[in-house]
């Protein structure tokens, strides 16, 4: 954890002080470090063991130009002047972009002297400067105005993603993995989606209605918590590997006829492995977290409300419709957004039993020991989870009744 | 209006209500008070059927509760609780709307419904789109009570309604609550556990133990003749006190000698010749002080010899009770105290020894 020094406040100009904003001398420093280490690495194929290339090896300018930027860097984050979050964050911002736009050129500059299977890949520096480059967005987002906040904290990824759809970082190892196999990609990606949707949208369906009855029953409270506490310890490996064996029973032994008189059964995939075990573990990870909170929510509700609710002549159904929806919805959908975020990373496991999704491409990395492979798997998957849980935080916020504490925001 | 017979609840072992009989009159205000566990609560939640009877019968307005569906009969009984359980998620106006939003009223009637009801709590119309967090806990009771009486039901149940307040906040909601029953004759039935309250706002006091109705009488007659020991005890060893809060000043105001302001001191002399102190007044009626005579020469004027006070610090208005005239001679140190009406005019004043008079026939009881 960062400690965030939240005492500091600008001082008037031209007044410099000795006031270190930790955090931002500690990025400041991670970038320097990060300096001396192998900025790009390449290698004559996919799989072969690369070179290490230094900064100054690939350009000498590049040296000279980070320097300065973290010199300055680390010059403002000890003296207290105006405004040191915002020049602290542009300076951040400079030097992601520099790292993006200097790496993309000196990659393919690099590889078109070389053979046509040379990967060129970033370095433990490039990375390293990156990181450095976020502890600073990081320290200089708390005491930014709203304004900045969001363009120092969101100028770095729009930068990358506008070069990454306009090819620059076509001749980055992982982009030509990408490259190789665009179609396939694509499908994974879909169906990583539809994995982890799916599953999430049936386990919140199947879900809020036990959660309800755990709160509403106590003899159903106890048996329903046993069994989503117990699933939700299985490790997952393991629950994908369990629900093979009943499954493929279903599609092959004594039930085989079920899949002979409807063929779609076994297109959908009822089968031993591919995507229907992958659901049913996945819609099983869900069923906890939704029914958590749905028990939460309904359990905390003040009680003199129903009663208020009740004595008013509100019947049951009204009580639940106009009061009780209301209040746990967002706290439901709370349960939703958990389920989902580990919905994402858990489908990345579901392609060992054939399920398909973006794991495919990390599973086959580790086989054939290609990197790039596991990144171009791994990068979307976090990617993904960060987009979903930004999504459901939004549609949180508007769920939250404005009469409720925090909801005015 | 409301009529309980021989109502009986039993949890498991405990019989909560035992043979509960009561009736409560059209217009009257009726508070059930008792010890914690008496079954107070238990019995006021049987008459809207929060809780169902295990035996006895219940009739609201001669109709047989257990005849009627329980939302319907709900609709028509005004419900307000300790807790006042707002609606969080709804704003102030949302929250009084709900029973006339169940029984489907138009639109501008709400609006204008809940317009009259603020206005009758005593708060501005902007409160309307307030959310229940804005609130203080004074101003959510209030809207609980509005909330109550939304839909104008005959018959309004209260579960210790002004509980969660301070004492402060509690006493103006109680004199607000005994403004609002002189104007609008509701049936009240009131639980509370605090006799003060109960003197102050009840028609009749419903004393409960264990289950059991034990006396029910005005406040008046609880005060000064108890049943048995069990409400003796329950009353207090200040029953004597409690009981002249229920006692208008009215019927003991005594003539007063008093002088005009700008009267002569033979005037003066000759108006307090019997007595050791004398009102004064201005020429309009309006109390300005008074005079000892015991520091009365001859050669002083009226002016030097007045004691200026203002007359809602020392005075009490014809609305007031005796105890609150006690306490006034007490803070004061005086033996009278003078009577003003609402222009603080002197109509006369309080003695000592009338109230003595009138706590000695409690006692003798």
């Amino acid at each position: 954890m960062f400690t965030v020094r939240k005492t500091e406040r600008p001082s008037g100009s031209g007044n410099q002080r000795l006031v270190p904003d930790n955090v931002a001398t500690a990025g400041s420093v991670i970038g320097l470090l990060s300096l001396p280490l192998g900025w790009l690495t390449l290698k004559s194929s996919r799989v072969a063991a690369g070179t290490s290339l230094r900064l100054w090896e690939v350009e000498w300018g590049l040296v000279a130009l980070f320097v300065g930027l973290w010199s300055a860097c680390l010059v403002l984050s000890v003296i207290a002047i105006r405004r040191r979050a915002v020049l602290l964050g542009i300076l951040a911002n400079i030097v992601i972009v520099l790292a993006l736009v200097s790496a993309s050129i000196e990659a393919s500059r690099l590889l078109a002297a070389e053979s046509l299977t040379a990967r060129v890949a970033p370095g433990a520096g490039f990375w390293l400067t990156l990181f450095a480059a976020y502890v600073l967005v990081f320290a200089a987002r708390q005491k930014a105005s709203p304004v900045w906040k969001h363009l120092i904290s969101w100028t770095g990824l729009a930068t990358f993603f506008g070069l990454l759809f306009l090819g620059w970082f076509d001749s980055i190892s992982v982009m030509q993995e990408y490259l190789g196999q665009e179609e396939r990609f694509a499908q994974e990606l879909i169906k990583h989606v539809y994995l982890f949707a799916g599953s999430v949208a049936i386990g919140t369906l199947m879900g809020i209605p036990l959660g309800v009855w755990a709160a509403r029953s106590r003899s159903a409270e106890k048996p329903i918590f046993f069994i989503a506490n117990i699933t939700q310890t299985i490790p997952s490996l393991a629950l994908f590997g369990l629900l093979i064996a009943p499954l493929s029973a279903l599609s092959f032994a004594p039930l085989s006829a079920l899949s002979f008189a409807f063929p779609t059964l076994r297109e959908l995939g009822i089968r031993g492995v591919g995507a229907a075990p992958a659901m049913i573990a996945l819609i099983i990870y869900t069923l906890l977290p939704v029914i958590q909170n749905t028990y939460v929510s309904l359990r905390n509700l003040d009680p003199a409300v129903i009663d208020a609710g009740r004595g008013m002549g509100m019947s049951r159904m009204q009580v639940f419709r106009r009061i009780e929806v209301p209040l746990a919805t967002p706290i439901v959908l709370e349960g939703v957004r958990i389920a989902s975020v580990q919905s994402v990373g858990l489908t990345a496991v579901a392609a060992l039993i054939g399920a398909g999704g973006l794991g495919a491409f990390v599973f086959q990395g580790l086989g054939q020991a290609a990197p790039d492979l596991i990144i171009l798997g791994a990068i979307p998957i976090i990617v993904l989870a960060l987009v979903v849980d930004a999504l459901m935080r939004v549609v949180i916020r508007i769920s939250r009744p404005r009469g409720l504490a925090g909801g005015g925001a | 209006m409301i009529r309980l017979e021989h109502v009986t609840k039993v949890y498991g072992e405990t019989t909560a209500v035992n043979d509960f009989s009561l009736e409560v009159a059209k217009g009257e205000v009726c508070v059930l008070i008792g010890p914690s566990g008496c079954g107070k609560t238990t019995t006021l939640r049987m008459i809207n059927r929060l809780i169902e009877p295990a035996s006895g019968k219940i009739y609201v307005e001669s109709k047989d509760t257990s005849q009627l569906k329980p939302e319907r009969l709900r609709l028509s009984i005004g419900y307000a609780i300790q807790s006042v359980g707002l609606f969080p998620h709804l704003t102030v106006a949302q929250n009084i709307a709900t029973v006339p939003d169940l029984l489907r009223w138009e639109k501008p009637r709400i609006g204008r419904r809940i317009e009259e009801l603020l206005a009758l709590v005593g708060l501005p119309g902007e409160y309307a789109r307030k959310y229940p967090k804005e609130l203080s806990g004074g101003e959510a009771q209030r809207i609980g009570v509005a909330r109550a009486l939304a839909a104008d039901p005959p018959i309004l149940l209260m579960d210790e309604p002004f509980g969660a307040v301070d004492p402060l906040t509690r006493e103006r909601l109680q004199a607000q609550f005994v403004r609002i029953q002189q104007e609008l004759k509701k049936t009240v039935i009131l639980v509370t556990h605090d006799l003060d309250e109960a003197i102050r706002l009840a028609d009749r006091i419903a004393i409960m133990a264990a289950g059991k109705l034990v006396q029910y009488d005005a406040p008046e007659t609880i005060l000064s003749k108890p049943i048995n020991k069990f409400v003796h005890d329950f009353v207090g060893t200040d029953r004597a006190l409690k009981r002249l809060s229920r006692i208008s000043v009215k019927g003991y105001i005594r003539q007063s000698p008093s002088v005009n302001i700008y009267a002569s001191m033979a005037e003066v002399l000759a108006a307090c010749e019997k007595c050791r102190w004398i009102w004064v007044v201005e020429n309009d009626g309006e109390l300005v002080g008074w005079i000892d005579r015991a520091i009365l020469l001859p050669e002083t004027t009226i002016k030097e010899a007045i004691v200026a006070v203002r007359a809602e610090e020392i005075a009490v208005t014809t609305g007031a009770t005796l105890r609150e005239a006690l306490s006034r001679m007490l803070g004061q140190g005086f033996r009278s105290v003078p009577v003003v009406d609402d222009r603080m005019r002197l109509i006369g004043e309080i003695t000592l020894r009338d109230i003595e008079a009138v706590t000695a026939e409690t006692e003798s009881t």
